[in-house]
C-alpha cells in the first residue's frame, strides 16, 4: 500500500491524510466541483475533480471514484465517514478491482447492514442484546401478538434495513401492535426497499454508549475504551465524551472483552465501534458502525493510540502493535461537534467564513478544515470542526472546553457554540450520566443559549 | 443594487418573502445577467447585493467526467473536431481515457469551437474546460 485515494471531505479527509503523511504514504484528494477549495485538495499529493456538487454525483458516485483511483495509481481507497464507508458493494467493488479497502471486508460490513444479521452474530458471540423477537416477524398477526406478548410492553418496531432514527415506532399496549406492525412494514417497504421488521424491548431513559475496537487480519482485537454519545438532538450527537460517567469500569471491561470476541467470531478487521444503549447497568448492543466515527478523537486523548494510523496499517496486512494490556484510559476527553447552523433553530447556514480563529492551549485539540476565507457549500453536512479538551479530570476536561470555546472565532457563518458554551453550564450535563433525551428536554423546556 | 431587466425590486422582494416562509437562511441565484446572493439574519433583516455582468465570460466546453484527454479516438488519428469548425450540442469534440475505457466529452450547445485549452495527454477532472465555444454564426 502506497497511495491512498481519500473518497471523503472535509475534516476527516485531513484527518486521513494528515495520518498517511505520518506513514509515508502519497494520497490522492478527489473532489466535488464544490469542493476545489477544501484545505486537503490543496495538501494531497494529487487531487482530481469526479463530478458535480452533488453527493450523488460526486462523494456516492462509486465508478467515478474507482476510475479515479485507476487515474492516479491509487492502490488503496480510505471511505472515511458517511457516504461510502457503509455500503457494502462498494467495498466488494474495491476488493474485485484489486484495491484495498481500509475498512472491514465487505463480507462484514454486509452482515452487520442488516440489523438482524447483525444481532444475531452479536448474540453468538455472547455480546448482549435488547430482548426482542428472534428475526423478522411473520405475517400472521396472532403469531406476532404471542411474541409480543413474551417480550413484554413498552416495545419498538424496526425495519430490518433501518437506520438513523427512521423506520421506527414504539408501541406501548398491545391494542397498538398490529396497526404499528402494518405502518412500520409499508413505510419500511418504500424507504428501505423491504418489508421486512422486527420487534425489541423499548427502553425508556438508555443512555448511548460505545465500545471502539481495533482488529487486524491475524486474529488479534482489542478495545480501546468506551464513549458516553448520549448528548443527541434528532439522533444526532453533538457531545461525545470518554470515559462514561458513573459506570463501573469491570462491567465495562467485560463488554468490551465481548466485542473482541465478536470482531473474531466474523472476520472483522479495521477499526470499529460497536453501540449500545446502556439501562439500569446493563449494555444492550443497537448497531455496528464499520467504519472510522466522527468522534473517534475523543478515544485517542485518552488512550494516547492514533485510531485512524492504525487502521491504515491494519489496512497493510500488519499486525496490531498493541496488545490489550497496552491499553490505558488517561483523564477524560470531552469533544463538541461544531456545526454551521444556527445555534437556536438549527437552520443550515452555509456561506463564507470571513474568520476562523481556532482555540489552543493545554489539553486541546481541533480537527477542521475550515480557513478565514473559505465558503462552507450548501450541499453537504454541516459539521466545520470538531473542539475537543482533555483533561486529567472530567471537571478539567469541561473548564478547558469552556476556555476553548470561548476563546474561538468563526465569523461571516452561524455555528453551534452557542449552544455548546450553554450546555458546559447546564447542570445535567454537568453532573454527568444523563439519558439520551436530556438535550431534547433541555432544548424543549425553552431554554435557550 | 440597481433595477434591471432580468430582476427586479419586486421579484427580489418576493422571493425574500418566500424565504423567509420557508426559514432559509442564505439564497444564491446566478444566470447570464445577474448573480443575486441573499443573506436573511435572524431579525429578518435582509442583506443583498446584485450585480449586472457587463461582459459576457467566454464560454467554454467542459469535461463531465475525468479522464486523460485526447482529442482523437485512440483506434483513429481523426481529430474529433478542429478549431474554427461548427459544433451541434452533443457533438463529441475529444475523448477521455481511463486505462481501456474511452469516453467521449460532447459540446452542450451549438457552438463555434475555439481555441484548445488542453495539450494531449493531460490528466483532466470533471468541469475542466477543454475549448473555448463561440456563438454561432447568425443564420
Amino acid at each position: 500500500m502506497k497511495n491512498v485515494l481519500i473518497a471523503n471531505r472535509g475534516e476527516i479527509a485531513l484527518r486521513i491524510l494528515r495520518a498517511c503523511r505520518e506513514l509515508g504514504l502519497q494520497t490522492v484528494a478527489i473532489h466535488s466541483e464544490a469542493d476545489a477549495d477544501l484545505r486537503h485538495v490543496a495538501l494531497a499529493d494529487q487531487a482530481i475533480c469526479i463530478g458535480p456538487a452533488a453527493s450523488a454525483k460526486s462523494y456516492l458516485n462509486q465508478s467515478e471514484i474507482l476510475l479515479a483511483a485507476r487515474l492516479t495509481g491509487a492502490d488503496a481507497i480510505h471511505p472515511g465517514y458517511g457516504f461510502l464507508s457503509e455500503n457494502a458493494d462498494f467495498a466488494q467493488s474495491v476488493e474485485q478491482a484489486g484495491l484495498i479497502f481500509i475498512g472491514p471486508p465487505s463480507a462484514a460490513i454486509r452482515l452487520m447492514g442488516d440489523k438482524v444479521s447483525a444481532k444475531r452474530a452479536m448474540l453468538a458471540a455472547g455480546v448482549p442484546c435488547v430482548v426482542g423477537s428472534d428475526g423478522i416477524l411473520p405475517d400472521d398477526e396472532d403469531a406476532v401478538r404471542a411474541i409480543a406478548d413474551s417480550i413484554g410492553y413498552p416495545l419498538i418496531v424496526k425495519a430490518a434495513n433501518g437506520g438513523g432514527g427512521r423506520g421506527m415506532r414504539i408501541v406501548r399496549e398491545a391494542g397498538e401492535l398490529a396497526s404499528a406492525v402494518n405502518i412500520t412494514r409499508k413505510e419500511a417497504a418504500s424507504a428501505f426497499g423491504s418489508a421486512d421488521v422486527y420487534i425489541e424491548r423499548f427502553l425508556e431513559h438508555p443512555r448511548h454508549v460505545e465500545i471502539q475496537v481495533l482488529a487486524d487480519s491475524h486474529g488479534h482485537a482489542i478495545w480501546l475504551g468506551e464513549r458516553d454519545c448520549s448528548t443527541q438532538r434528532r439522533h444526532q450527537k453533538l457531545i461525545e465524551e470518554a470515559p462514561a460517567p458513573g459506570i463501573p469500569r469491570d462491567t465495562i471491561a467485560a463488554i468490551g472483552e465481548r466485542c473482541c470476541e465478536a470482531c473474531r467470531s466474523f472476520g472483522y478487521t479495521g477499526a470499529g465501534t460497536f453501540e449500545f444503549l446502556y439501562e439500569n447497568g446493563q449494555f444492550y448492543f443497537i448497531e455496528m458502525n464499520t467504519r472510522i466515527q466522527v468522534e473517534h478523537p475523543v478515544t485517542e486523548l485518552v488512550t494516547s493510540v492514533d485510531i485512524v494510523r492504525e487502521q491504515l496499517r491494519i489496512a497493510a496486512g500488519e499486525r496490531l502493535s498493541l496488545r490489550q494490556a497496552d491499553i490505558e484510559v488517561r483523564g477524560h476527553a470531552i469533544e463538541c461537534r461544531i456545526n454551521a447552523e444556527d445555534s437556536i433553530n438549527f437552520s443550515p447556514s452555509p456561506g463564507r467564513v470571513e474568520a476562523w480563529i481556532p482555540p489552543g492551549g493545554p489539553g486541546i485539540r481541533v480537527e477542521s478544515h475550515l480557513y478565514s476565507g473559505y465558503t462552507v457549500p450548501p450541499h453537504y453536512d454541516s459539521l466545520v470542526a470538531k473542539i475537543l479538551a482533555h483533561g486529567s479530570t472530567r471537571d478539567e476536561a469541561i473548564a478547558r472546553m469552556k476556555g476553548a470555546l470561548s476563546e474561538t472565532t468563526i465569523t461571516g457563518i452561524q455555528t453551534t457554540i452557542a449552544l455548546h458554551r450553554s450546555l458546559m453550564d447546564e447542570p445535567g450535563f454537568v453532573a454527568g450520566g444523563m439519558d439520551i433525551h436530556h438535550l431534547e428536554r433541555w432544548l424543549g423546556g425553552g431554554i435557550r443559549p | 443594487m440597481t433595477e434591471t431587466s432580468g430582476m427586479s425590486y419586486g421579484a427580489i422582494e418576493r422571493i425574500v418573502r418566500r424565504l423567509e416562509r420557508a426559514q432559509v437562511a442564505t439564497f444564491e441565484y446566478q444566470d447570464e445577467n445577474v448573480c443575486l446572493r441573499l443573506r436573511l439574519g435572524s431579525a429578518g433583516s435582509v442583506q443583498a447585493s446584485a450585480e449586472i455582468k457587463t461582459e459576457k465570460p467566454t464560454e467554454t466546453v467542459r469535461t463531465s467526467a475525468a479522464g486523460v484527454f485526447t482529442s482523437s479516438h485512440p483506434v483513429s488519428n481523426e481529430e474529433a473536431i478542429a478549431p474554427g469548425a461548427s459544433v451541434r450540442a452533443g457533438q463529441i469534440v475529444g475523448y477521455l481515457e481511463v486505462g481501456p475505457l474511452v469516453r467521449p466529452v460532447t459540446a452542450s450547445r451549438d457552438g463555434i469551437i475555439g481555441r484548445r485549452l488542453i495539450d494531449n495527454g493531460t490528466l483532466v477532472g470533471a468541469g475542466q474546460p477543454l475549448f473555448e465555444l463561440q456563438e454561432p454564426k447568425p443564420g
